[in-house]
């Protein structure tokens, strides 16, 4: 299977604090390695803190690695030309965790959706609006949503506008960072189920950063944790998941119970 | 003596739209008891969040309150009352409940003064930091909200909780943002206070995880109302509503093993 999007041993330092970073300059990344290939779902687990969001950003070309290399489809982020750019972007797609503060409030919901087949495809006005349509049915909107501003959704309902955006130009991967983690339990799982019923039908692949252990078991094939900037485990994923690490054994040692205990004291 | 009990009768909220009330909040009854945890549950835009503010006389901008009565032993008061003297408030996001220039010190000490406490802050915070965990109270009462994470801050709004010293704990979606070992620690934490110091707690979740760790009794809300109010071992056992059937199927997807 293709290897679509790679972090080849990458590495991130901040700069010290301080204002003009003086101190001592902190690692976020340390020579990770991490891929993802057709098809594929993977979850990217770690606690807070631990560099998933900093591994998204690399990998995403948002920000620079000071060592190491991410390619797309093979070929360096680094060295892309305008051309390698719009292939980049057409390939891989993101949703972020804060719905509200990634799209523009005053752009109807239909634009929102738009604005990547304006940019990745070719599509005419009339396209646009019948992929639109499509797009928000998919996600469980309404065509008619279209005309609406975000400031009329709910947190739940944007987070979905930013679900069919980034399907919009039919990328072959997903970040989803964090995207679901403040929508409710049910809205999750539906989502997610769609994600899933995508990856069935058309082979979408997800990188699916997360801390929820229980929608790893769920949803992911394969299940990749951080640690103090470290890729402490990379292994396949599913119902029945253990881990070696003892950061990762305590990530899932945390999950919430199943029910309620029968011997809790009464108080 | 310090109440045993605070209910909330016939909550109603409303918000405008377009000149006309749109009932958000449509009738709610909830009762809290000192050392109980109560969770409340239902899906977003249940109005689980209007309730938890408008139990205490706090409305956001454009809402409205149209009826309600809160009472304390059964005698009646003032929701106003409530804040910072009676109920604490534990939110989603710790960080916006902080004055961004102010210190944890800084923070401490409004907090006691609105008890009219003005002596001994450092010693009382010190006590409060240690009990909800946090180490180094030095360190941390010299710390603006920017240099603490969010698992710190959480534990430091259940610190000022316990410097207000009042009986009932308002926790709205308290580990939502968290990683599970620091969500472990929070609701340790307020089952453990729980249990001590007599603490009456409302959980507002939309996590049944949340309700199979901490809550003794659960009410269901749906659309503005609460359609289910139950034992959480007889919630979980045998659901009556079809918003606690819905939550607790979206709950068991989630744990493969148990409900293969």
């Amino acid at each position: 299977m293709t290897v679509l999007l790679a972090a080849e041993a990458v590495e991130k330092r901040y700069r010290g604090p301080g204002a003009f970073g003086g101190g001592p300059a902190r690692t976020v990344l340390r020579g990770v390695s991490l891929s993802v290939r057709e098809g594929e779902s993977v979850a990217l687990l770690g606690a807070s803190g631990s560099g998933k969001s900093t591994l998204a950003r690399l990998m995403l070309g948002l920000d620079r690695p000071d060592g190491g290399t991410v390619r797309c489809l093979g070929r360096p982020l680094d060295g892309l030309d305008a051309a390698g750019r719009r292939t980049f972007r057409r390939t891989v797609q993101a949703v972020f965790q804060d719905p509200l503060g990634a799209v523009n409030p005053r752009h109807p919901v239909g634009r929102i959706i738009a604005e990547p087949l304006r940019h990745l495809t070719g599509l005419d006005r009339q396209g646009r609006e019948a992929r639109v349509a499509e797009l928000l049915r998919l996600v469980g909107l309404e065509p008619e949503d279209a005309g609406r501003l975000p400031g009329g959704l709910s947190g739940g309902q944007v987070q979905r506008v930013c679900i069919a955006r980034a399907l919009a130009p039919q990328p072959r991967l997903i970040l989803l960072d964090e995207a679901v983690s403040n929508l409710d339990l049910v809205l999750q799982i539906q989502i997610l189920d769609l994600l899933a019923g995508l990856r069935e039908r058309l082979g979408t692949a997800f990188l699916f950063i997360t801390h929820d252990v229980r929608l790893v078991r769920r949803f992911c094939g394969r299940v990749a944790v951080l640690h103090e900037g470290e890729l402490v485990e990379d292994r396949p994923a599913g119902p029945t998941l253990a881990f070696d690490h003892p950061a990762a054994r305590a990530l899932l040692e945390a999950v919430l119970p199943a029910a309620p205990s029968a011997a809790r004291p009464s108080r | 003596m310090s109440p045993r009990r605070l209910t909330v009768e016939g909550l109603r909220l409303a918000a405008r739209r377009d000149g006309r009330p749109l009932e958000l909040v449509r009738g709610v009854d909830l009762a809290l008891e000192r050392g109980r945890v109560t969770a409340l549950v239902g899906a977003s835009g249940s109005g689980k969040s209007l309730t938890c503010l408008g139990l205490q006389g706090l409305t956001p901008p454009g809402v409205e309150r149209l009826a309600g009565r809160v009472r304390l032993d059964g005698a009646a008061v003032g929701p106003e009352t409530l804040p910072g003297r009676l109920v604490a408030t534990v939110m989603q996001n710790p960080r916006s409940a902080f004055n961004p220039v102010l210190t944890m010190r800084a923070h401490a000490r409004e907090t006691l003064a609105v008890r009219g406490v003005t002596d001994d802050v450092d010693g009382r915070l010190a006590g409060a930091l240690a009990e909800v965990g946090l180490p180094e109270p030095g360190r941390v009462a010299r710390l603006h909200p920017f240099e603490m994470s969010g698992g710190m801050l959480q534990r430091m709004m259940i610190a000022l909780a316990l410097l207000a010293d009042v009986p009932f704990l308002l926790a709205d979606e308290p580990t939502t943002d968290l990683d599970p070992p620091a969500q472990a620690r929070i609701l340790a934490l307020i089952e453990r206070l729980a249990a001590e110091r007599g603490l009456g707690v409302l959980i507002v979740t939309h996590d049944m995880g949340v309700v199979a760790r901490l809550a003794d009794e659960v009410s269901v809300m749906e659309a503005g109302r609460i359609v289910e109010t139950a034992p959480v071992a007889d919630l979980f056992a045998a659901p009556r509503s079809g918003a606690a059937r819905a939550l607790l199927a979206a709950h068991r997807a989630l744990y493969p093993e148990e409900f293969a």
